[in-house]
């Protein structure tokens, strides 16, 4: 038996990130808001960051990896066909909960890669237009950083930005060596009391959950906030389908608590905050005979165009005593000197690259497990082992290309903890993306060169980073070439919306997350305005 | 998962192999409650019971250099799990960690002045002289 509630001006899909900035900015509007998240509140205090075997606690029960995670709040992946892992948290504050909180803007080149560079499409809004909400969004949470890069339109931040330390000193010298560009990392990691954010201290395990709660994560972010507001959090509420009137709009989610138990959620709106595997999924999840290739898929778009964002890294080990273990990590400094197209290069669009401490002995010994067993066991352990401390890693996240054969479908045998099918995610790194893997590990070995490194190990491809995932449900303004609006609605059902990452057209190379909340603001205040007369914009 | 004598001898006797001390690194018998952090690895390391029972069942019995140089050949993924429990429990020992030079307190709150400072040394101002180097594409 379904168990109905009480019906909801806006039912939101996913407590992560653009699931928190939309019921936030619905709330504050006055609207009903119902989010559904699948997982729950994590509590600063159980992450493992601050214990002495945390390290060890990554392995398994805090794998950025669901599928080794295996809590009752992830759904599994089939990766058969993935060259990465599309790593990701299910729980109030998503993944950011998890994230390392680089906090970087796209480019204004992202917004227009075929008119710039003749390839992929150009999005139906531009940097300018985004800009006001990237400005909102980076107050609101207290964003920390430097203004007056020059890879950047004029942009500033209200909270100071954190030391680079003496890792970042020695690398940006090196870079200033080579001629190339750098900066002071922007991180989503407030340098003061915010909110109820406190200061960072620099325990360094930003990317295992802040054991400080001085990151925003949007469960302290955002979602503390919304909630003051109004919006009411479901917890443990699985969403498994949404559902249609006879008039082909979205009229209700179905969503299973932990016992098993369906409910309905009705609401006059539906907003999908679930990420660019999640939304996809739950769209092919919800094809009826009305849409009988998924919801909000006329296109055929729905699940395709997969991006990811793979990581390159290099390590390097240093003579010299940088206290690799002080965070943020954060990005002690980044690069775009390699950003842009440059054809000469061999490859389109390029990455953005970023330092960061080593603070573990185990992640330090890891980029070594390649080494034959007597340079890495025995004298040669510590042989590695005495740079801990005394490392550096540099990595790419490199700009894939749309491609509409690295797809998230639905699995027809892997099933969830509640029997709902499970994604599966083909995904294979391209040509254009590994000349440009190739290229940006090149490079960053010749940052650590120029910066004295004494051992330079490589990492060609990051198998279990990052969690940027991207493209599977783009906009446009033309409704065959796309599955949403310039504001997220559905070109299908008018009242279904997306407010994560899917809805990018490219992926530019940063991380993406501060486009994705900039995103989402905008388009929750567009349901606000046009929420009335339920206008759609031609 | 509870380790009986019997595993944990063989697990302290695997960190002694890959593990042995140096000039300025303590060799296992020297690091204090060591079967401690060993059981606390296990606990932390969340690998499943069946899994690591099987591992610490193929470990050798009198580990030495070439019993367990051959089992990580004939089998590297248990030799990985058990590779990370003893390397794991090493590097968690205070001792350990001091020796490395590691601060035992890990909370590190920046400075005032720490990043005006690292500023006026004039480090960014090679980038800052190249100017603006963004497309628009407007």
């Amino acid at each position: 038996m379904t168990e109905p509630h009480e019906d909801a001006d806006v039912v939101v899909v996913g407590a992560g990130p653009s699931g928190a900035v939309t019921a936030h900015t619905l709330a504050e509007r006055g609207f009903k808001v119902v989010c559904l998240e699948q997982g729950d509140w994590v509590n600063p205090a159980d992450f493992p960051g601050n214990r002495p075997e945390f390290e060890l606690l990554l392995q398994t029960k805090w794998s950025w990896n669901p599928n080794k995670r295996g809590r009752a709040a992830d759904y599994p992946q089939n990766l058969d066909e993935a060259d990465i892992v599309p790593i990701m948290f299910a729980a109030v504050g998503g993944s950011s909960i998890l994230f390392g909180a680089h906090w970087m803007r796209l480019l204004p080149s992202d917004f227009r890669v075929r008119t710039l560079d003749g390839i992929c499409d150009d999005w139906p809004i531009d940097y300018w237009e985004l800009e006001p909400y990237y400005n909102r969004v980076d107050k609101f949470l207290g964003v920390a950083g430097l203004g007056g890069d020059p890879a950047y339109p004029p942009q500033d931040f209200d909270m100071p930005p954190h030391p680079i330390g003496k890792g970042g000193m020695l690398a940006g010298r090196a870079m200033n060596k080579l001629g190339w560009h750098w900066w002071p990392g922007t991180q989503a990691i407030p340098t003061a009391n915010h909110k109820r954010m406190a200061k960072c201290v620099r325990w360094g395990v930003c990317e295992t959950g802040c054991p400080a709660g001085a990151k925003a994560s949007f469960d302290l972010g955002y979602w503390p906030h919304a909630t003051a507001l109004g919006a009411k959090l479901v917890t443990g509420a699985r969403v498994r389908a949404v559902t249609t009137d006879r008039q082909g709009r979205a009229d209700a989610v179905l969503w299973i608590d932990r016992q098993g138990r369906e409910h309905r959620q009705r609401a006059s709106a539906v907003v999908l905050a679930a990420n660019g595997i999640g939304t996809p999924r739950l769209l092919l999840l919800s094809a009826s005979s009305a849409f009988p290739d998924g919801l909000a898929n006329s296109s055929g778009l729905v699940g395709k165009n997969l991006m990811l964002h793979p990581n390159t890294e290099t390590i390097g080990l240093y003579d010299e005593d940088i206290e690799s273990w002080k965070g943020p990590a954060g990005q002690l400094i980044y690069s775009l000197e390699f950003y842009e197209t440059e054809l000469q290069r061999g490859f389109y669009r390029g990455s953005k690259m970023n330092l960061m401490p080593v603070p573990g002995v185990l992640r330090l010994l890891s980029n070594f497990s390649d080494l034959p067993f007597e340079q890495r066991w025995g004298a040669g352990l510590h042989d590695i082992a005495e740079h801990a401390g005394r490392a550096l890693t540099w990595s790419a996240n490199i700009e894939d290309l749309p491609e509409a054969t690295n797809r998230v479908t639905l699995d027809p045998d892997l099933k969830d903890g509640d029997g709902i099918p499970a994604p599966k995610v083909r995904y294979r790194i391209g040509e254009n993306t590994q000349k440009s893997l190739t290229y940006s590990l090149a490079r960053m070995v010749e940052m650590h060169e120029a910066a004295g490194a004494r051992h330079i190990s490589q990492t060609p491809l990051w198998r279990e980073q990052p969690g940027h995932l991207l493209g599977t449900a783009r906009m446009g303004n033309d409704r065959r070439t796309s599955v949403v609006d310039r504001f997220g609605r559905s070109h299908d059902v008018p009242n279904l919306f997306i407010v994560d990452g899917s809805v990018m057209v490219t992926g530019g190379a940063v991380n993406p997350t501060a486009s994705i909340t900039a995103l989402a603001l905008r388009a929750a205040e567009h349901i606000a305005d046009t929420a009335r007369d339920q206008r759609v914009p031609g | 998962m509870t380790l009986d004598d019997r595993e944990l001898g063989k697990l302290i006797r695997l960190a002694a192999v890959l593990i042995p001390g140096s000039a300025g690194m303590p060799a296992i018998a020297e690091v204090e409650a060591f079967a401690a952090l060993l059981r606390a690895a296990v606990k932390a390391c969340g690998t499943p019971d069946a899994e690591l029972r099987a591992t610490l069942d193929r470990l050798p019995v009198d580990a030495d250099q070439s019993s367990v140089l051959a089992f990580a050949a004939a089998d590297p993924a248990r030799f990985e799990i058990a590779a990370i429990l003893v390397s794991g429990a090493y590097f968690m020992s205070p001792l350990v960690l001091e020796r490395l030079g590691y601060p035992l307190e890990r909370r590190h709150p920046a400075g005032l002045e720490e990043f005006a400072e690292e500023y006026e040394t004039g480090v960014l101002e090679p980038v800052l002289g190249r100017g603006p180097r963004f497309r628009d594409p407007r």
